[in-house]
């Protein structure tokens, strides 16, 4: 009777999941990036020419060293399942699952096995993915292959949730952190020693052909090789071609399933006030990561902050005072503590950078570091930085009523993250003209005009950056909120959707800006020559475009201000 | 004109009309509240109370009607309608970054507020809010968020106040202080609605009851109006057995329960 409402409640879950899912494909705003997700996969995993002209990750030479490697990294697996077990809670379930499961008429026992059985949509896609890659490989048998992997993963699962088990029925009898670590430990250093009985020296990475012998001299042979056939055996399965190389180790992972089985649920750990805190932690983890907080709070007591260094004027327009709450939700982690090993590292650096012998080496790595660093801030920052209007979605009705126009809201949510993208940058180009030493031309002067453009032009740039994040936000805001149930190939097509529109969306943009920025550079340089007075012209031109730049910024915070003004949280499911 | 029959209020909705993709949410809906007045917006779920305050608020544009806010249109000056508004939501919103303090100071801000600390230091005291002030609001409990939440929409000293479900979850020392500031603000002069289904709330602290279904004006006064309203009630009848009668729901609890021990409610 119970078994089948679990049962229940996993299927008709999976299934209204999948409904709802495909349900809403008829809005555009769900079918596009569902089709550019699953345009991706097809081209990944189907079309024609593409896996078979892949390399494969196995070619009959370098099969069985693979699937020697893959036993290794299985035992790695597992030993590092053993380590993490104490730290770990005993059993991941959600909120609801806690609050009706628990308080229902269920046995451990039953919990755990809905648990298992929970997680087997999730690994059916998996081995739904690896018989699709299988497919393209001629050599491989795509039924052992989807089986093989599916079969592989169910037993990893189950074997994380035991070990989590046995610590926390450790914990129970009162062992302590470390008590907790002996399985941990004891099956470590069974490990090395079966390791070490075979050992022998590595051949090193410059002999390629030999580290598959040598895997097989460590792990296959002797004592250890026997004791790890299992778990060979069991990375064998997916890449079977015939019934005879499959059956062994379809064989091992039902055993493995019956003993892990039978030792999670006779175990009878009491595993609720910890799957209880975990269930609260991770609602608290989504919640925030929904509203884009900084983290999730502690559920122990309350936390108090010193009052933020940047002062809130009480005049003046109001867009400051919503940038003002930004930079100090961006900064309140930040502390002395935390840049002064940071100013420190980058001053002994420079250091090292200008008394190093070959200067020419130095100055090339420190300059590709920095663009590295620079290109990354402008590209991924407004990515990761997400305490702008993307966050502030969740209580849009708030804002909404508030005496303050959409654009006054826009301006504050992208001046604040772009405030302080631009400061790292400066400070970057600041680093890059202080210790990059450079050939002799390059003047005192020169590194004031090279920094003096770059504070010109590169924090338009990032507030461009910032703005048509947060005008994505205004125009798709459900591709912007992670609503519970979204993933997947959906959720991948946003994404590369997302990607393609920064790719072309913003050099188009910075298009004019740029081409006159650098026609006034070109003019001076051209009609006064390369002095002073001539070079004068490229901060100028940095000037110029950073001006044209925020004037399209601004149009823009004008037209996304406008449609954050006629938008309805109600619709947007917000 | 065609407005001229409605008595000008602090809050005044006028023919509101809500349409969202085919279903009508809000049908002509017309009322007003004057100052010092305190509106209990009641109805069954899906009456169209939220959006009916998502409205007035300026939250969402009606599909027709107005909404005026002492005077000033929400659809055509929505800046200064807001001005004079406070919105304090069922679920309180707020920044999780900044603290108690910063909150207040945040908000005063946004409302143009000049020389804010003593209206925070005050709002502080009333919503005993003391000793939490560089407390971030996440690490706070449900009541003591709430209060933060009605503290950022009174330190404007608003003269239109909505509140949505604003007793949800609290203990009864949080509601007994909500409702004394409640009171408060309407006996300094602010028009206030309150959407709840805790009728015991609404009819203690309501002037005037709004009952909405399926987006339609239902009933529409003070408690002996809307007694007086509705046809065969028993004498005294409170404010649950009148919406159970008006909105049709009453005939099956009539029929398994006595009514002269059943409906009753209990005095506070």
């Amino acid at each position: 009777m119970t078994r089948g409402a679990l049962l229940y409640l996993i299927a008709r879950s999976t299934l209204n999941s999948l409904r709802h899912k495909i349900t809403r494909l008829r809005q555009p705003r769900y079918l596009l990036p569902t089709l550019a997700g699953a345009g991706y996969l097809w081209f990944v995993l189907g079309m024609p020419g593409i896996g078979a002209s892949m390399p494969g990750p196995q070619t009959p030479d370098f099969a069985p060293v693979i699937r020697s490697f893959a036993g290794v990294v299985l035992l790695v697996i597992g030993t590092l399942a053993w380590q993490l077990a104490p730290s770990n809670p005993t059993l991941l379930l959600s909120e609801p699952e806690v609050t009706q499961l628990f308080t229902a008429p269920l046995s451990r026992k039953q919990i755990i096995r809905y648990r298992l059985l929970r997680a087997q949509p999730a690994l059916l896609f998996m081995a739904m993915i690896a018989t699709l890659l299988a497919t393209r490989r001629p050599e491989l048998n795509f039924v052992f292959a989807g089986a093989g992997a599916y079969c592989m993963v169910n037993v990893l699962l189950f074997h994380g949730i035991t070990a989590s088990l046995v610590c926390g029925k450790l914990q129970s009898w009162g062992a302590g952190s470390l008590g907790m670590r002996i399985p941990g430990i004891t099956l470590t250093g069974c490990v090395g020693l079966l390791i070490l009985s075979n050992w022998q020296p590595f051949p090193g990475l410059r002999q390629p052909e030999l580290i598959g012998t040598w895997i097989d001299n460590v792990f296959n042979r002797g004592f250890a090789g026997q004791i790890l056939w299992p778990l060979r055996q069991m990375a064998a399965m997916a890449s079977a071609p015939t019934l005879e190389d499959f059956a062994p180790g379809f064989a091992v992972s039902v055993c493995a399933l019956l003993l892990l089985d039978q030792l999670a649920t006779r175990l009878n750990t009491p595993f609720e006030e910890s799957a209880l805190a975990l269930a609260q932690n991770v609602g608290r983890r989504v919640e925030a990561f929904k509203r884009g907080g900084l983290s999730s709070a502690s559920l122990s007591g309350v936390q108090t902050v010193k009052p933020s260094r940047f002062r809130l004027s009480e005049q003046g327009p109001i867009w400051r005072a919503m940038m003002w709450k930004n930079i100090v939700g961006q900064t309140r982690g930040v502390s002395m503590r935390l840049i002064a090993p940071l100013a420190v590292m980058a001053l002994v650096f420079g250091i090292v950078v200008m008394s190093a012998d070959r200067r020419e080496i130095m100055d090339m790595m420190l300059t590709a570091m920095l663009s590295v660093f620079i290109s990354m801030l402008l590209i991924a920052g407004p990515q990761v930085l997400r305490n702008d209007l993307r966050s502030e979605l969740q209580r849009l009705d708030y804002l909404k009523s508030l005496p303050v126009r959409g654009r006054d809201i826009l301006r504050g949510e992208v001046y604040g993250s772009a405030a302080l993208i631009s400061l790292a940058l400066v400070t970057l180009v600041l680093l890059g003209v202080t210790f990059i030493h450079g050939s002799d031309k390059i003047t005192l002067s020169l590194r004031a005009i090279v920094l003096a453009t770059a504070a010109f032009a590169l924090p338009p740039v990032a507030a461009m950056a910032f703005a048509l994040e947060n005008g994505a936000a205004v125009l798709m805001p459900s591709w912007v909120v992670q609503a519970p149930g979204s993933g997947g190939v959906e959720m991948m097509g946003r994404n590369m959707l997302m990607a393609v529109m920064r790719l072309v969306v913003i050099p188009v943009l910075l298009l004019v800006p740029g081409s006159a920025g650098a026609g006034v550079a070109f003019l001076g340089l051209f009609f006064l020559g390369q002095d002073v007075t001539g070079l004068l012209f490229i901060p100028l031109g940095g000037l110029v475009g950073g001006v044209l730049t925020m004037v399209e910024v601004e149009l823009l915070l004008v037209f996304f201000g406008r449609r954050l003004e006629t938008l309805d949280p109600g619709l947007e499911q917000l | 004109m065609r407005y001229s029959a409605i008595l000008r209020g602090m809050i005044e909705v006028l023919d509101l009309h809500k349409l969202y993709e085919g279903t009508q949410a809000v049908k002509g809906l017309s009322f007003s509240v004057q100052p010092g007045e305190v509106l209990g917006l009641v109805g069954p779920n899906g009456a169209g109370k939220t959006t009916t305050m998502r409205c007035i608020t300026g939250i969402i544009p009606p599909s027709s009607g107005r909404v005026l806010i002492c005077g000033a249109d929400v659809q055509a000056d929505p800046i200064a309608a807001k001005q004079q508004l406070a919105f304090i939501p069922d679920e309180p919103r707020l920044f999780e970054y900044l603290s108690v303090r910063e909150h207040l100071a945040f908000v005063a801000r946004l409302y143009g507020v000049k020389d804010p600390k003593p209206r925070a230091e005050a709002l502080l005291d009333e919503l005993e809010l003391r000793g939490k002030e560089n407390a971030l609001p996440n690490t706070l409990s449900r009541g003591m968020k709430q209060k933060l939440a009605i503290a950022c929409g009174l330190i404007h000293e608003p003269r239109a106040i909505l509140f949505d479900e604003p007793l949800t979850g609290l203990d009864p020392v949080a509601i007994r202080r909500i409702k004394e500031t409640i009171r408060k603000r309407a006996a300094a002069g602010a028009a206030i609605i309150i959407s709840s289904h805790l009728l015991n709330l609404v009819e203690a602290i309501a002037t005037k009851i709004l009952l909405l279904q399926q987006g339609k004006k239902v009933l529409h006064g003070t408690l002996p109006e809307i007694q007086a309203s509705v046809p065969n009630l028993r004498a005294n009848a409170d404010l649950e057995e009148i919406f159970m009668r008006a909105t049709g729901y009453d005939e099956p609890a009539a029929a398994v329960s006595p009514p002269e021990q059943d409906s009753g409610r209990a005095p506070e």
